[in-house]
């Protein structure tokens, strides 16, 4: 296991994730380079690279779709701005609806079947309602992904307010805690991993389902560069858009990870 | 000061059948100031209920608890409670356990780091004050869990069967180290085991419970320090035919002259 120190936490890359990877582009670029796959459906890697490199900053090109002057960089920054603003106002409601119906029966009864009915229904039939709701805008795709991310960060939040012993809340009001503390000393701390391993699953989510939504009715971001691509059969720049969300994805989740491992590596702790 | 009053304290729980279940009943205590009292009986018998209505974790029936005649409310740092089950906050390092009630009741940080050093070092942890709880065995939690009610120099110290999963040795040192401890500080403790020899060792009074009520009454008069010879004099031993059978287990025992 190479092991690549960063400050105070430590990122673990595991070698045969990286031959995985490499095995999967070799796979890909032979398959297109000797024409087993036409290139009209499966263009070489080389030629994903520099469609990215030529239109990564700025693209008259993308601009000619109206996708903007800012090239891959702008779109991909439309689509990274909605993910995250819509997990941070999710993990809000969803941590503290989660954790308030875990210690209220009331609260626990009211939002348990408006939250699982929501993770219930999928996802992309309620989508074309957004678009009716919002328009085509940023907040039809934002509103979406907090209804999914919300869904998955109350879940997790509530069961891990559950899962936690009581005794640690006890033991923190015989010390002198109020409730304040004992919500942010003790239950937010000892629920922490659980919570962040579902912001994790909506995190990984949430690209995808942005990248749809944007499908639907965007004025830019990486969907609306698939679809106007995937009309004009430009396969190229298809693959450029997703290998660059694709990139994006998986680069927010290793940096939350690492984040996330620092914040509960009482967890990772040798046990005696 | 600390003494502890309890005047006809009563405890009804609502099974979840709805079947009203009296925990506690008509429970009427004085508890001397600097005293260790120990509490024991059979299981159910209602004790871990009244350690907890004393800690103000849950609310009396009926009946009133007071410490120096002040009607408690709720918990309070001045009644520091030491669980059975393990309390020490995993996701906190050692020092700042030991540190947390100081830290809720406002000390400054550098003042309140500096005594939670020293009660670390008190009871031999000093080497581990930056580990995390993960890192420290079963024994090592418990003095961490002492350390963090010491800390916080409560008036009436309460102890829910806290060395009831140790191994012998441990459980001995910690007998020793909670001595040590008492014998400097002075709370009033109210202990709870299940452990007669524990409750020889330790208390200067050892009342039974069965049923919710107080079934006995007995001061223990052994000279401290007490020694395994201590629980050998004959004193000790009516001392603990007496809990025996109190805890059903008169078969136990062969002479016949000690009754509860």
């Amino acid at each position: 296991m190479a092991r690549i120190s960063s400050g105070a936490s430590r990122l673990q890359v595991d070698p045969l994730g990286i031959v995985g990877l490499v095995a999967l582009i070799a796979l890909w670029w032979a398959l297109s380079r000797f024409h087993i796959v036409s290139q009209l459906s499966l263009p070489t890697p080389d030629g994903v690279a520099a469609a990215i490199a030529q239109n990564f900053f700025s693209s008259s090109y993308l601009a000619g779709y109206h996708l903007g002057e800012g090239g891959l960089a702008a779109n991909l920054a439309y689509t990274i701005v909605n993910v995250v603003v819509a997990l941070i106002v999710a993990c809000v409601v969803g941590v503290t609806l989660g954790f308030v119906s875990a210690r209220n029966d009331l609260v626990r009864v009211l939002a348990d079947p408006l939250m699982l009915t929501a993770g219930t229904i999928p996802i992309l039939v309620t989508a074309p309602f957004f678009l009716v709701w919002f328009g085509v805008s940023r907040s039809a795709q934002i509103a979406l992904l907090i209804l999914y991310d919300a869904t998955i960060v109350y879940l997790f939040a509530q069961r891990a307010a559950t899962n936690l012993d009581p005794t640690y809340a006890a033991a923190g009001r015989t010390l002198g805690a109020g409730e304040g503390r004992i919500v942010v000393d003790i239950l937010l701390r000892g629920a922490l991993p659980e919570v962040f391993g579902g912001i994790r699953i909506a995190l990984a989510g949430a690209w995808g389902l942005e990248a749809f939504s944007e499908l639907l009715g965007a004025p830019k971001g990486i969907g609306r560069i698939i679809q106007a691509m995937s009309a004009d059969m430009d396969t190229q720049m298809v693959f450029a858009a997703i290998v660059a969300l694709a990139v994006v994805a998986v680069a927010f989740d290793v940096a939350t990870g690492a984040v996330f491992g620092f914040a509960t590596r009482w967890k990772r702790a040798a046990r005696l | 000061m600390a003494e502890v009053q309890l005047q006809n304290v009563r405890q009804v729980f609502r099974r979840s059948g709805g079947a009203l279940v009296e925990a506690v009943a008509d429970v009427s205590l004085s508890i001397r100031d600097h005293e260790f009292v120990c509490l024991i009986g059979p299981s159910g018998c209602g004790k871990t209920t009244l350690l907890q209505l004393v800690a103000g974790l849950l609310p009396v029936t009926s009946g009133d608890i007071a410490v120096d005649g002040v009607a408690i409310a709720g918990p309070s740092p001045e009644r520091g409670l030491v669980f059975q089950r393990d309390s020490v906050f995993p996701w906190m390092r050692a020092i700042d356990n030991v540190s947390y009630g100081l830290k809720c009741r406002g000390v400054d940080k550098a003042k309140r780091l500096d005594i939670a050093r020293a009660y670390l070092r008190q009871v031999g942890l000093a080497d581990v004050e930056r580990s995390w709880p993960r890192e420290l065995s079963g024994g090592m939690l418990k003095r961490v869990a002492v350390a963090t009610v010491f800390a916080n120099s409560p008036r009436v110290l309460l102890m829910d069967e806290p060395f009831g999963a140790l191994d012998y040795v441990t459980k001995l040192q910690l007998h020793q180290l909670l001595l040590t401890l008492w014998g400097q500080y002075r709370p009033t403790v109210l202990f709870v085991t299940h452990d007669v020899d524990e409750a020889m060792l330790l208390a200067d009074r050892i009342i039974v419970m069965k049923g919710g009520r107080v079934a006995d009454d007995r001061q223990i008069t052994l000279a401290r320090p007490r020694t395994v010879e201590s629980l050998a004099l004959s004193e000790a031993i009516v001392h603990k035919e007496v809990l025996l059978r109190h805890l059903g287990l008169g078969a136990l025992v062969q002479d016949g002259t000690a009754q509860p």
